[in-house]
């Protein structure tokens, strides 16, 4: 509660929303403030996968290229 | 005010708002579907004539993948990642490097790289009506007269359907992604029976300069400037997916994958037919009737498609002030007024297509190096939400008079450095292009001074709201 109380008096009047829409903000961002995040971020075994994704399929042709001509 | 103007105004405030995660409609395979339907459009046969002007069907595959990994995978690191998790589009998240006012300038400027896919995808209706005329009257109607008078009430009649609202819109899109897959199935049925692919695999390209390793980082280039040119779509999609895994992997199947499906297709039938304009190459493909109902079936997908960039680009130039209180009809013109004016030199636009690739690259991977560096190395992918939403000079994303000064900076440093490689309406480049690409070159740039200049000056006078 002291959360949306101190959002309210931070962002009141300060969103160029309208009242429904400002006090709808508020309470979404009390809830993410809490949580710190909506969802959690991608896992490190993703960014394993992007990795290799990103050499393999992304760089690897350019190299294989370039070597094959030059 | 009207009530269609009042729902307009609250749709662009409620647009704004965080998606929460009840909220979220997009599983893994929903956003799939729906990433894989938007890539898999008629602008791929654009790029994939393209590229067969430089390279042959396999090199054209391989770029294709190449260009569009890198530029996806930078791009949902970007947009997608960061609006997965607090559910804000990327326009939105991108305040807290532009700053408030400088993300609205950004609006704007996005404006003008849509303004020329409108045109683009107006004068391949218009044209595809002059071949329909053409082979039903056996008359010529492909005088430049002809290409500006039916892109111009093309453009009026998407303009016409922005203007109904956003329900005839949903309607008309609803029909795109079914309509254009009948038009892949047929051509890759056509093209299979009448010629196969060992045979396009063996055919040359059509125009490649005579360095084959310039060729393919032409080709490459292009691919990348077709994949940046997703920037302004993708993080409105994943706020509304249900996790970050749905947000991100998606976009690598859609638009990488599908999307090279559609461009190897492209490519395949240019180089078949000798002509990189899809509207020249469907009749001779398809023959009479079907090439008429493939060209039918492919100009009512460009029409939806154009009524939802017009739409969309419109409701985001309704976040900049001036345009807030302003009639929908004027905002739509805001945005209509530039697009008809350059309807006058559409046969110059699309021929020169690639220069909206190009110009892509210019704008969306600056954009893109900073958001990456600021939000993963600056901010430690942490945000302090209340600043996006606090629009007085006390919010923390206001840098200076609303404007980071070292993102404008980096911004508009890029376009020489890009220069300095490659010009992207003549494409003469440099011997530099042929070791870093000008797109490559721009993101090592964009990164390195970026993260440098904001430490040096964001950091040391404590703006941008940056945790020492």
């Amino acid at each position: 509660m002291e959360s949306i109380t101190s959002i309210r008096e931070e962002l009141t009047g300060k969103t160029e929303m309208s009242p429904e829409n400002e006090n709808d903000l508020l309470i979404r961002l009390e809830e993410i403030e809490r949580d710190g995040k909506v969802v959690d971020p991608l896992p490190k075994s993703d960014w394993i996968g992007i990795a290799i994704t990103f050499f393999v399929l992304g760089l690897l042709p350019l190299l294989y290229y370039a070597i094959k001509l030059f | 005010m009207r009530k269609h103007e009042m729902n307009i105004n609250s749709e662009v405030q409620f647009d704004l708002l965080p998606i929460m995660k009840n909220d979220r409609e997009y599983g893994f395979r929903d956003y799939s579907f729906v990433i894989t339907g938007f890539a898999v459009a008629t602008w791929c046969f654009l790029i994939g004539g393209t590229l067969a002007l430089f390279v042959d069907f396999k090199l054209a595959i391989i770029a294709s993948i190449s260009g569009n990994m890198i530029a996806i995978i930078l791009l949902s690191m970007s947009t997608s990642l960061p609006s997965a998790k607090y559910g804000i589009d990327g326009f939105t998240s991108s305040i807290s490097y532009l700053g408030h006012n400088g993300t609205k300038s950004y609006l704007v400027l996005n404006a003008v790289v849509t303004v020329g896919w409108t045109i683009v995808l107006c004068t391949l209706v218009s044209r595809s009506v002059i071949q329909i005329l053409n082979y039903i009257t056996g008359k010529d109607f492909s005088s430049n007269l002809y290409v500006v008078i039916f892109g111009l009430i093309v453009a009026l009649f998407c303009w016409f359907v922005t203007l109904r609202g956003p329900h005839l819109i949903k309607i008309m899109s609803t029909i795109v992604v079914p309509v254009f897959l009948v038009v892949i199935v047929i051509l890759i049925f056509l093209i299979s029976r009448s010629v196969g692919w060992g045979e396009i695999a063996q055919m040359s390209a059509l125009e490649p300069f005579d360095d084959p390793w310039l060729n393919f980082l032409i080709a490459f280039e292009l691919s990348l400037g077709a994949g940046f040119s997703w920037w302004p779509n993708i993080g409105g999609l994943a706020r509304i997916c249900k996790t970050s895994r749905a947000a991100f992997w998606p976009n690598i199947l859609g638009l990488v994958f599908a999307a090279t499906v559609g461009t190897a297709l492209g490519a395949a039938a240019a180089l078949l037919i000798g002509d990189s304009d899809p509207a020249s190459w469907m009749i001779p493909i398809c023959g009479g009737a079907l090439g008429i109902l493939s060209l039918i079936l492919v100009s009512i997908a460009n029409i939806s498609a154009n009524s939802i960039m017009i739409y969309t680009t419109s409701l985001g130039l309704k976040q900049v002030r001036a345009l807030f209180r302003q009639r929908w009809f004027i905002v739509t013109a805001v945005y209509m007024v530039p697009t008809l004016i350059g309807l006058f030199w559409s046969n110059l636009i699309y021929d020169h297509f690639y220069f909206i690739l190009g110009l892509a690259c210019l704008i969306y991977c600056p954009i893109s190096m900073m958001a990456v560096v600021d939000f993963f190395l600056l901010r430690n992918q942490k945000w302090d939400m209340r600043q996006f939403y606090n629009k007085t000079p006390e919010s923390k994303f206001y840098f200076w008079k609303g404007f980071n000064p070292v993102a404008v900076f980096v911004f508009i440093t890029a376009t020489p450095v890009y220069y300095f490689f490659l010009d992207p309406i003549t494409l003469e480049c440099t011997p530099a292009f042929r070791y870093a690409t000008a797109t490559g070159a721009v993101a090592v740039y964009c990164a390195i001074i970026y993260y440098i200049l904001s430490k040096a000056v964001c950091f040391r006078m404590s703006k941008g709201g940056y945790d020492q």
